[in-house]
């Protein structure tokens, strides 16, 4: 007898699906290449007679006795940050200068704000940082410079000017020579900005 | 059982953007990181580096301070902005290099098939050591954060080569059971076939017995 026999099988297909979330690293670098700029560009915009431009910080000329000069200085903050800075001027003369520097009669200070007599606000810069007043600052020989400073608050001490981001000050210092001076000789001035006296 | 290994894979790509801009000293700069786990910031410089001319801020810190060249680690996080400040006074060149790294997190599918026959213990075994496959490597990976990026290709190795350790395991426990799977269905279609043919056996003895009662009865 040719009998076929069968077993039963059971076939199950299960299917699973996993999702897994997983976390990776990137790592990446950012590069930049930075040149520092300074960021006060200061500038004689005008200057009166006697005097001339020689470039955006200095002005010379051959003055006399009795002469009045003026200069227009603008200064621009191109920092997106507000800057204390010292604003200071340096003169040198071929003749020198002489102590208590009593060339100088009166100087003006004109601004957005008005004009004021600053001659007694005037003191000279010393080596360490310190002010002296300008009556007292020593003599400088040929073509030494003297660096002078207006302290608003007239107490001896520096104190430093704050310029917004992006502003420009202007300011016109008007300067009146003794009539003692001694006749044709040649000054330079120099405006400079600077972050810490000296 | 049909089990695709779990895909690991680290990219670590390096792409660098140069940044060509006027930078004013005095001002601030701001880079975005929208995504950021660490922040190692190197500066050389081709002047001496003066205290205080360079600034990160927040949370950053300055780790190395050599004449021209500054090292600065920062804390920051996602949606992390640098500010990057130069003293007004500084006069200098610098390049910069900014490290960071980030988390990214994507979904992988895996598809798992069981195939068993019979017993249903071998299924729920085999699904469960899926499952918690699964669990681990997202416990061991998603808190993670590599400090230093030969140190992270080295342990995922590992990584790997224990998940490579774990499966072939896995795969060798499954294949003793479907052998013993496969002798047990064989014993028992043997069984089976034995009890037929003796079923078939006393068939036919019961038929003969029958038929000899059948025909004694008609003989006499």
């Amino acid at each position: 007898m040719n009998k076929k026999l069968t077993i039963p099988i059971f076939l199950i297909l299960l299917g699973g699906i996993a999702l897994g979330a997983l976390v990776n690293v990137i790592s990446n670098t950012l590069t930049a290449t930075v040149t520092t700029k300074i960021p006060l560009e200061t500038k004689f915009v005008a200057v009166s007679d006697r005097l001339s431009i020689v470039d955006d910080t200095t002005v010379t000329g051959e003055v006399y006795g009795g002469d009045t000069i003026w200069y227009n200085v603008t200064t621009t903050n191109h920092a997106n940050n507000p800057i204390e800075r010292y604003p200071v001027t340096i003169v040198s003369s071929n003749q020198g200068l002489s102590a208590g520097l009593y060339e100088i009669e009166q100087v003006i200070y004109q601004d957005n704000n008005g004009e004021w007599d600053i001659t007694n606000l005037l003191y000279c810069v010393n080596p360490d940082g310190t002010l002296t007043p300008l009556r007292n600052c020593p003599a400088k020989g040929v073509d030494d410079p003297i660096e002078l400073f207006f302290d608003n608050n007239g107490d001896g001490n520096a104190q430093p000017y704050e310029i917004a981001a992006g502003e420009t000050l202007w300011n016109k210092i008007t300067v009146r020579l003794s009539p003692a001076l001694a006749g044709g000789q040649t000054i330079t001035i120099r405006y400079e900005e600077h972050f810490a006296l000296p | 059982m049909k089990a695709k290994l779990p895909f690991l894979s680290f990219f670590f790509f390096v792409f660098s953007i140069a940044l060509a801009a006027n930078y004013y000293s005095g001002s601030s700069y701001f880079y975005d990181f929208p995504n950021c786990q660490t922040l190692n910031i190197t500066m050389i410089c081709s002047n001496k580096i003066d205290l205080n001319e360079f600034y990160f801020s927040p949370n950053c810190f300055l780790v190395e301070n050599q004449t021209y060249v500054n090292k600065w680690v920062c804390n920051c996080w996602n949606g992390y902005k640098l500010n990057f400040t130069i003293n007004p006074a500084s006069n200098n060149t610098c390049d910069i290099y900014m490290v960071y790294t980030q988390e990214i997190e994507f979904t992988e599918k895996r598809e798992v098939y069981v195939h068993y026959s019979e017993t249903p213990i071998i299924y729920n075994t085999t699904l469960n050591q899926t499952i918690n496959q699964t669990i681990i490597e997202k416990e061991k990976i998603v808190p993670y954060i590599p400090e230093d990026v030969n140190r992270t290709i080295d342990e995922l190795k590992k990584s790997l080569e224990e998940q490579k350790i774990v499966n072939e395991g896995n795969t060798r426990a499954i294949s003793l059971l479907m052998e013993n799977l496969r002798e047990l269905q064989s014993k028992s279609s043997f069984y089976m076939n034995l009890a037929l043919f003796l079923a078939f056996l006393a068939s036919l003895f019961a038929i003969l017995l029958i038929g000899n009662f059948l025909s004694k009865k008609i003989n006499s």
